[in-house]
Parts: C-alpha cells; structure tokens; sequence
C-alpha cells in the first residue's frame, strides 16, 4: 500500500562510490592476458600472468613471448621486488624504475593495481562514467614516473564483464604522450 | 665431446632420432599449448595449427588466445603479430637456437652435432603403445631453450616441449596428424600485410 506522506529519500550511495566500495573487498587477484608496448620507435608484445595478494603485499607477474619462452619473471613480497630477466636477478624497492631500466618501458605496477578496478591510484586521479552503464570509460591521472615522459595518463575502459560480485573491464588501453599500453585480459580470476 | 661409456649410446638415440625424422617429409596438425613455470603452475594457454614442410619451412599459427604468425619460408623467419601491427623478420640461420621447432624440419648433420640426445622413457600413465620420447640438449651452454623433448607414436609426432633458461616449460599437443597431404606452399610465404609495420633484425 502507498502512503501519501513523503518518505524522506534515504541517503543513496552514489553508484560510483558503491562500485568502489564493493571493490575494496578484491584484494586478492589474478589475470591472464597480453600485454602490448607501444611508441613511435618500438613495439613489444608479451603474454602475462599476473597474480597479487594486496593484503600480503605478494605479487608474482610472468610475461612470456609467443613462443612460449619466459622474457620477465617478477616476484615481490612487502615492498621488495625480484626482477629475473635473461637469467640474470635484479633486486629493488622501485619495481617501476626496475622495469624501466630493463625493458626501457614504463609500467607503473602499483597505480595499476588500482586502474585495473577503475579505482583511482592517486586522489587527483579524475574517472569518467559511461553515461548508460555508470561504469568507469575514462581516467586521467597526472602521476610522474622517472622518464622525461611528463604527459598525463589517459587510461580507456571496455569489454566489461562480471566476474563474481564485480564487474571488471577486460580491455585497457593506457597512454602517456607517445606511449601507448594495450591491455587485453583473457581471464580474470578473483 | 668427453667419451663417456655412454657416448655410444648417446650417438644410436641419435641416430634413432633422426632415422625418424628422416622419414617425415612433411606434415600438417592441430596443436593445444599449455605453458607451466618451474613450479608447475599453469600461467598459459593456447592452441592453433602448424605445417612443416622440409627443409626449415614452417607455418606456425595461434588461433588463441589470439592471432599470431611464425613463418620460416626457409631463408627468414617470420613473427606476424596483429595485436602491434608489427611483423619481425629473423634470418632463419640465427634463429635455430630460440625456435626449437625448427629442429624438426632440418636433417642436416653438422646442425645435429650441436646438440645431444637421449632416449627416455615414458611415464606408464602417459605412454600408449609404441611410444617413444627423445630428450634433445643443446650443447651452447647460453641457449634460450634448455631442452626439447619429442614424443613420437609409431612414426608421427604425438607431442613435442621445451624448457627455456627459467625453467618453463612449454607443452604441446598435436592433433589430427596427418603426413599424406603435401601442405599448400603458400603457406611458406610471408607477404607484409598493409600497414604493418616491419622490425627488421636480420
């Protein structure tokens, strides 16, 4: 039955921030897919296989070539990271200067545990929503990483799907000045 | 080469290898890949088909997760790769070390004298009848392949792997075998399709 006296609106939680809350709980993660490096001068494609516990801090990422052989095996616990490339390891704490010195390509690992999600990495990070599915489409982002590459980051979102409670894009397209990422998920598993 | 008791032996699973290599001119298959780090966690994959013509020519194709091409038109080989719009070029004498399925397509002697091989035997639970599985090492100690291993049933190859320098390794499978059809010849050759970018390194 309808009562005529008007409910007060119950305070709803934006669709965003709801999305973002629910994101929280996935902390533990694990996608398979490729990877595609892209600038004026290079291109480089790997296949990866990706495998974070945030609450651990634990992260192992294996990128292979198409044929099958191991080009980077990483391996990080709390903050210090194991970098295995050409059969030789490499330690640090900066894994995205690590990277950068042994592929010459910027990959900012940990931001990127957050724009997967379409979380924001840092407060500045800015999200636009596509305007039928309220899902993230765009987010730019001014972080630095150590190359004299200062254009901001302009991250697109598609083919989303819902895995579990979540809905997940499974194609990232990341570009910074002349630097053009291709994400392409095949399998999150959560 | 140190003359071990077993150089003998080394030299007949040789000789035995490549009787029956010898005796594949060339073939076609359907092929699953599945790709396991050192500690046997699966991380990849994929399937596709392959075409082996000798000497050194090969059609290498992944249907998924994606399209990718490796051609050897028996002088360069090719790695087509949509997803960057790029094609490499290889020359194919180089690239023997790193593309162990090129092994199969080449009978020459002077090629096999770098490398050893040993027969091995079968885990029961795998093997069906007349299966028999060659362990091929390079002798170059800073190969990118650390083995490959074929399996053959009767005469037809059943299953080839490799392990690179990290310790993955890379399974495949082959299906629908056959080594009556001559494979088509344009499946040697490698044209740069439009607007693809090409990464010469050879």
């Amino acid at each position: 039955c309808t009562t005529n006296k008007a409910i007060p609106p119950i305070e709803s939680v934006h669709p965003h921030q709801e999305r973002a809350q629910l994101l929280q709980q996935l902390s533990q993660w694990q996608i398979t897919g490729k990877i595609a490096f892209i600038q004026s001068n290079k291109r480089e494609r790997a296949n990866f296989h990706w495998q974070i516990n945030e609450e651990t801090q634990q992260q192992n990422l294996n990128l292979t070539s198409y044929l099958g052989i191991n080009v980077l095996q990483l391996s990080s616990s709390n903050g210090h990271h194991k970098v295995k490339v050409d059969g030789k390891t490499y330690q640090g704490e900066d894994l995205t200067a690590l990277i950068y010195q042994l592929t010459g390509f910027t990959l900012p690992t940990k931001a990127l545990n957050f724009w997967l999600k379409g979380l924001p990495y840092l407060d500045s990070d800015q999200i636009s929503y596509h305007p039928e599915t309220q899902l993230p489409e765009y987010l730019l982002s001014s972080l630095e990483t150590n190359t004299n590459n200062h254009e901001a980051w302009r991250i697109h979102y598609g083919n989303y799907q819902a895995i579990k409670q979540f809905i997940l894009a499974k194609k990232l397209t990341i570009s910074k000045g002349d630097l053009t990422i291709k994400l392409v998920i095949d399998k999150w598993r959560v | 080469d140190t003359h071990s008791p077993s150089t003998q032996a080394l030299t007949a699973s040789k000789s035995q290898l490549m009787a029956k290599l010898a005796g594949i001119k060339y073939f076609s298959a359907q092929f699953s890949q599945s790709i396991y780090t050192e500690e046997g966690e699966l991380i990849q994959q994929g399937a596709g088909k392959l075409a082996i013509s000798k000497p050194n020519l090969v059609n290498w194709q992944t249907t998924s997760p994606d399209e990718t091409f490796i051609i050897s038109d028996g002088e360069t080989l090719w790695f087509y790769d949509p997803f960057i719009d790029q094609a490499t070029a290889y020359s194919l004498a180089k690239s023997i070390d790193n593309t162990p399925i090129l092994l199969l397509t080449n009978d020459d002697i002077s090629l096999w004298q770098q490398y050893q091989v040993n027969e091995v035997a079968i885990p029961k639970e795998q093997s069906t009848q007349n299966d028999v599985a060659f362990v091929i090492t390079p002798k170059k100690e800073d190969s990118q392949i650390k083995s490959l291993t074929v399996t053959f049933n009767g005469n037809a190859i059943k299953s080839f792997s490799f392990k690179d320098a990290t310790g993955q390794l890379s399974q495949i499978e082959l299906t629908q075998y056959q080594q009556s059809k001559v494979p088509a010849e344009d499946l040697f050759q490698f044209t740069l399709p439009e607007g693809v970018r090409l990464e010469d390194k050879r």
